[in-house]
């Protein structure tokens, strides 16, 4: 039996880093001596790097395609929550801490053990230029968004009644966020200016206190204020949102209909996530 | 590369449709988040993931197992790729080569998309995931001597398309003498009877 009829047979394995470590030796002579063997098996490599290639790029998932793999995760987080709610009967709180991790645990395999997120994207018109001078913008917005989120001073008002108050000052409807289901406790509100190179933006600031964890809503006009873009977009339960951190603290906004929603918490980024989907 | 976009490859492979890719890729998402205690940390879970996709490609679309081809059989001729002559192969692999460079990039997933289900899955598995043979055949549920027959007749059948296609566009010349490595030729005797009628059927 002639050296290349051998040597053939064992090819495949070599080249896919499988052969036997007492043929490899065998092997690699035969492809130094062999100007036909090492040709097939360069032809064996290039053609891997091909496949390897184009099957990629014709398999990029679409954000559609993603959002709706995040909105079924969420739909069967809920399920189970829902499952595991009714055969224990322990109330709401177990809601809140089956769904996050699940999803957040999901999310986290599925998407981000991958480095090439896209998190630059513009939330609304007003920032649609997306250059780097308006994400330095949105930045020092959410410097300030941060910074009377651990700001300890005392709440102009602690009636729920007077949130209707802040409409003509904010410029959108405030209503009471009902954040019973994650045990909210509410500590109070007050205005909050924010400024950046445009002029200054009122905002509402609601103060509460999730299981000792400080969350501070902010209500806004999202068509003066864009906060999306430096953050990264996700669904939770059909619901674009974005999230991230800042010094510490996660972040996460949402635009409903021209209301724009902060949430900043010292809980996680999947907590503020699911907190600024369930307002409206 | 994110696990959605490994199983979206494969998948778009398997199914040859994007929008069936899709479907085959929310089910196996939600198949493995219920399963999700039967994952052993620690272990490679792409390859949980491919199997639990591979698993529902075959429940949903081919209720006895993956596409059968007449040729997956004992291996006949261990000489690979005995129909390509060693410069057609310099000459297919070479990077200078700037046309059969573009049409490797161009027409090798439409090849790969020709080939029998089961040796397409193979060679997906091994040559764009790079799994090793023990993981394929865990996830393909086979032997792994079954996995190099396939691995082998998949990439030899890839290799046979991308060379027909050559050939018609004329980028390659016609096959020379065949079933020879060219250092061979000289001097070695006929081995069996089936080389001897190609090398006649040749001269």
């Amino acid at each position: 039996m002639s050296a290349c009829r051998r040597v053939v047979t064992l090819l495949d394995a070599y080249a896919d880093g499988e052969l036997e470590p007492e043929h490899v030796l065998e092997m690699e002579a035969h492809l130094a001596d062999c100007h036909g063997c090492s040709s097939r098996l360069q032809l064996e490599h290039a053609m891997k790097k091909s496949l390897r290639r184009q099957v990629y790029a014709e398999a990029q998932p679409s954000e559609a395609f993603q959002d709706r793999i995040l909105a079924s995760f969420q739909a069967e987080a809920e399920r189970e929550a829902v499952g595991k709610l009714e055969s224990s009967q322990r109330g709401a709180m177990l809601s809140w801490s089956s769904i996050v991790p699940l999803a957040a645990a999901a999310a986290i395999a599925l998407f981000w053990s991958s480095h090439t997120d896209n998190p630059v994207k513009a939330v609304s018109a007003g920032n649609s230029d997306g250059n780097h001078a308006s994400i330095l913008n949105v930045e020092q917005l959410l410097d300030q968004i941060v910074d009377r989120h651990i700001d300890r001073s005392k709440p102009e008002f602690t009636e729920p009644a007077l949130l209707d108050g802040m409409e003509p000052e904010v410029g959108v409807p405030v209503h009471f966020p009902s954040l019973a289901q994650y045990g909210a406790r509410w500590q109070g509100g007050r205005i909050v200016p924010l400024h950046n190179q445009n002029g200054t933006l009122n905002t509402a600031s609601l103060k509460f206190l999730v299981d000792g964890h400080r969350v501070t809503v902010y209500v806004y006009n999202s068509e003066r204020l864009a906060l999306g873009s430096p953050l990264k977009r996700r669904v939770v339960g059909n619901e674009p949102v974005y999230t991230g951190w800042k010094r510490g603290y996660s972040i996460a906004t949402a635009d409903r209909h021209g209301v724009g929603y902060a949430v900043a918490t010292d809980l996680g980024e999947d907590e503020g996530a699911e907190i600024v989907a369930s307002l409206h | 590369m994110s696990h959605l976009t490994t199983l979206l490859a494969v998948g778009s492979r398997l199914t040859r449709s994007t929008a069936e890719a899709e479907d085959l890729v929310q089910d196996t998402l939600l198949k493995a988040l219920r399963a999700r205690e039967h994952f052993t940390p620690g272990s490679n879970m792409r390859a949980w993931l491919l199997r639990i996709l591979t698993n529902t490609f075959i429940n949903r679309y081919r209720r006895g197992g993956l596409e059968r081809s007449v040729l997956d059989g004992p291996d006949a001729d261990p000489l690979a790729d005995g129909w390509i002559g060693a410069s057609t192969m310099e000459a297919m692999r070479d990077p200078e080569s700037r046309a059969m460079r573009a049409l490797l990039e161009k027409e090798i997933v439409a090849a790969l998309d020709e080939l029998p289900e089961e040796f397409r899955l193979a060679v997906v598995l091994s040559d764009v995931e790079e799994l090793s043979y023990k993981e394929i055949s865990e996830i393909m549920g086979c032997p792994i001597g079954t996995v190099m027959s396939r691995l082998h007749r998949g990439r030899r059948l890839l290799k046979r398309r991308l060379y027909d296609h050559a050939r018609t566009l004329g980028i390659v010349g016609p096959e020379e003498e065949v079933g020879k490595p060219a250092q061979e030729r000289a001097g070695e005797a006929v081995v069996d009877l089936s080389s001897y009628r190609r090398k006649a059927s040749n001269a």
